[in-house]
């Protein structure tokens, strides 16, 4: 079940823009993300991970290629079909005052319930069974706006989950949390994707942890050059070095460290 | 280094139970609240039509509204004709602004967003002014005075100003993000519509100028019978179309990309939720004038009371509790016992204002979303 391609781009390059002012971020892409694993995507700001993610989403058209998600091209998937299969978390962190967390998990059921968003058993299920994945159960019934960044990141991901996703995208998601919840949260990511057979991609600038923990690591930098592989296998091979120009395999070799075991 | 474990909160069997207790628990106070709004609504609509500025005796405007003979015929004429059509445009009007002022704040994620304050009102105006002081006859009641094919083009020339104004203010909003900016954008907005008005008002005769100053002070007794029907169904179809929008309401409260992924059509959603703004703002501003503040407050009044961002229930408190307070803003203008009517919009603005000033304490930041 687990480790087998549910998501992958061809051929693929990114930008934006139409006509004669297009500006092309990246070219020729071949990616893919595996059921169960966890991708982090690195790289210095202002290389395009967004358009990336957004691209591979589905929420702005490739400039060339295509991306297919579980078989399909998701250029003829409608919308609530592609909204079944990929799940995304941007970094917005503007909350509505008087929602609970359930209401928000509950959110996630949008792409399955009919317009007057009836919930079925299943519904409802499912909802409840997101909540305990991340361990916010006991957070359902209280207002957004008082939990802290920590637990609300939970409950936004319960709300992806609830969404039952093939593909779970989210754009730095550890971004507003100290250390010990971003170290929870890269555990709980990497718990969930094996647990529910869901590919996680999350673009991030913790390198230090995407490195421990990832599964496979995209990394990017300028003019649109990228490269995938483990942690270990970039290390080695210096795309490291070329991406953030420093010496990163020395600073990474140092014993205090083991990469990508 | 942390390790993070998962312990579910209840044993697996008891899920569904205990989320079953809980939503039952919350739904049970959520319809004691809808039921208390709607008693409230029930109130003020009976207070309406047996307080005024005549004082008829109760078994008096009982015998009136069933179609009895007065003891004066003066009383029938009052009910009948008066207060009975008053209280429903109140009504429908408070419902209608209401429901506008929510499909605004969601729309664009803004606590102070209404179709009042982001000029909407202000484009009505423009357009009613456009037909009144233009065109028409010049007369000092300005619905009896244009007949039905008169109200038909105000209605037109007022929902086409609110959809112009709002169109306006949705391109804007697509570049700016920040609400306060948006708000002073609306607020000069209305700056600018109060110029063309008044040069069209320099150029126009005392008479129309009077009928559209008349018409800018705010009121529920407009309204005639003959009226009633062209008001009340647009009015409807615009609650109709704004109930319809629950669900996609509910997922732009976390912003239109959010909405995206969630599957909804944004494009089309934006339209129909804009449409019924401007349909229900530009239709009691038509016939009632540009009536402050319940775009605002309503929906403040009642996200407090049911503590939730559930559009599906947050629309139909919006509409009861809308129309209960035009009712009672309607009553407490007519001064009871007194022989004066106060201009609507000033008991508008005298409750409303300390309601937004109210919204503003409890947030110290405007950003932090509706």
């Amino acid at each position: 079940m687990n480790g087998e391609p549910v998501l992958s781009a061809k051929e693929f390059s990114i930008g934006y823009g139409q006509g004669k002012r297009v500006t092309v971020i990246a070219e020729q892409l071949d990616l893919s993300l595996n059921s169960g694993e966890v991708v982090c995507l690195l790289g210095p700001n202002g290389v395009g991970k967004s358009t990336l993610i957004r691209t591979l989403a589905g929420m702005q058209p490739p400039l060339a290629g295509q991306v297919t998600i579980g078989g399909d091209d998701i250029s003829r998937l409608d919308r609530m079909t592609l909204a079944q299969r990929i799940s995304v978390m941007l970094t917005d962190r503007t909350i509505p005052m008087m929602m609970t967390a359930r209401e928000m998990v509950s959110l996630g059921r949008f792409p399955h319930t009919n317009w007057l968003n009836q919930f079925s058993q299943a519904d409802h299920q499912a909802v409840e069974n997101a909540l305990n994945a991340v361990g916010a159960a006991g957070l359902a019934d209280r207002l957004l706006s008082e939990l802290s960044d920590g637990e609300r990141q939970k409950v936004m991901i319960a709300r992806s989950l609830a969404q039952q996703p093939l593909v779970l995208m989210m754009d730095e998601p550890t971004a507003f949390l100290d250390l010990p919840r971003r170290i929870e949260m890269m555990y709980l990511l990497k718990r969930v994707a094996s647990e529910t057979a869901c590919a996680v991609l999350l673009s991030t600038h913790d390198l230090d942890l995407a490195l421990r923990q990832a599964d496979q690591v995209w990394l990017m930098w300028e003019n649109g050059q990228l490269a995938t592989g483990t942690a270990a296998e970039l290390l080695e091979s210096g795309a490291f070095n070329r991406a953030f120009g420093v010496l990163f395999d020395e600073f990474y070799q140092d014993n205090r460290y083991k990469i990508g075991a | 280094m942390g390790t993070f474990t998962a312990k579910p909160a209840f044993k697996s069997s008891d899920e569904p139970a205990i989320a079953r207790r809980v939503t039952s628990r919350r739904v049970g106070r959520l319809r004691w609240v809808l039921l208390l709004l709607a008693g409230l609504l029930c109130a003020a609509f009976l207070v309406s039509l047996f307080v005024g500025s005549v004082s008829i005796p109760p078994q008096q405007v009982m015998t009136a509204l069933f179609g009895g003979e007065t003891t004066r015929a003066s009383w029938a004429t009052i009910v009948q004709d008066y207060r009975l059509p008053k209280a429903l445009t109140a009504l429908l009007a408070g419902a209608g602004l209401a429901v506008a002022g929510l499909l605004m704040q969601t729309l664009f994620r803004n606590p102070l967003a209404d179709t009042y304050v982001l000029g909407i009102g202000s484009g009505a105006s423009l357009g009613v002014a456009l037909v009144v002081l233009t065109a028409g006859v010049g007369t000092t009641t300005l619905m009896g005075a244009l007949g039905l094919a008169g109200d038909a083009a105000i209605i037109v020339a007022a929902t086409l100003g609110a959809g112009a104004a709002l169109a306006v203010v949705l391109l804007v909003a697509r570049r700016v993000q920040s609400a306060p900016t948006l708000l002073i954008i609306g607020l000069m907005f209305g700056y600018m519509t109060s110029a063309v008005v008044s040069i069209l008002a320099h150029f126009t005769i005392p008479n129309r100028l009077q009928a559209y100053t008349n018409w800018t002070q705010g009121t529920f007794g407009d309204v005639t019978w003959s009226q009633m029907g062209l008001f009340a169904a647009a009015i409807l179809f615009g609650l109709g179309m704004s109930f319809i929008s629950g669900k996609p309401l509910n997922a732009l409260l976390m912003g239109e990309d959010f909405a995206r992924t969630l599957g909804v059509n944004v494009r089309r959603a934006r339209w129909v939720i804009l449409i019924a703004a401007a349909i229900l703002a530009g239709t009691a501003t038509a016939f009632c004038g540009p009536i402050a503040f319940l775009g605002i407050a309503v929906p403040q009044i009642c996200r407090a009371l049911l503590r939730i961002s559930d559009h599906r229930w947050l629309l139909p408190a919006s509409a009861l509790c809308g129309a209960a307070l035009a009712l009672a803003a309607d009553v407490i203008a007519q001064a009871p016992g007194s022989q004066t009517i106060l201009p609507l919009n000033a008991v508008m603005a005298l409750f409303g204002a300390p309601i937004v000033i109210w919204v503003i304490l409890q947030r110290s930041n405007l950003r932090s979303g509706i």
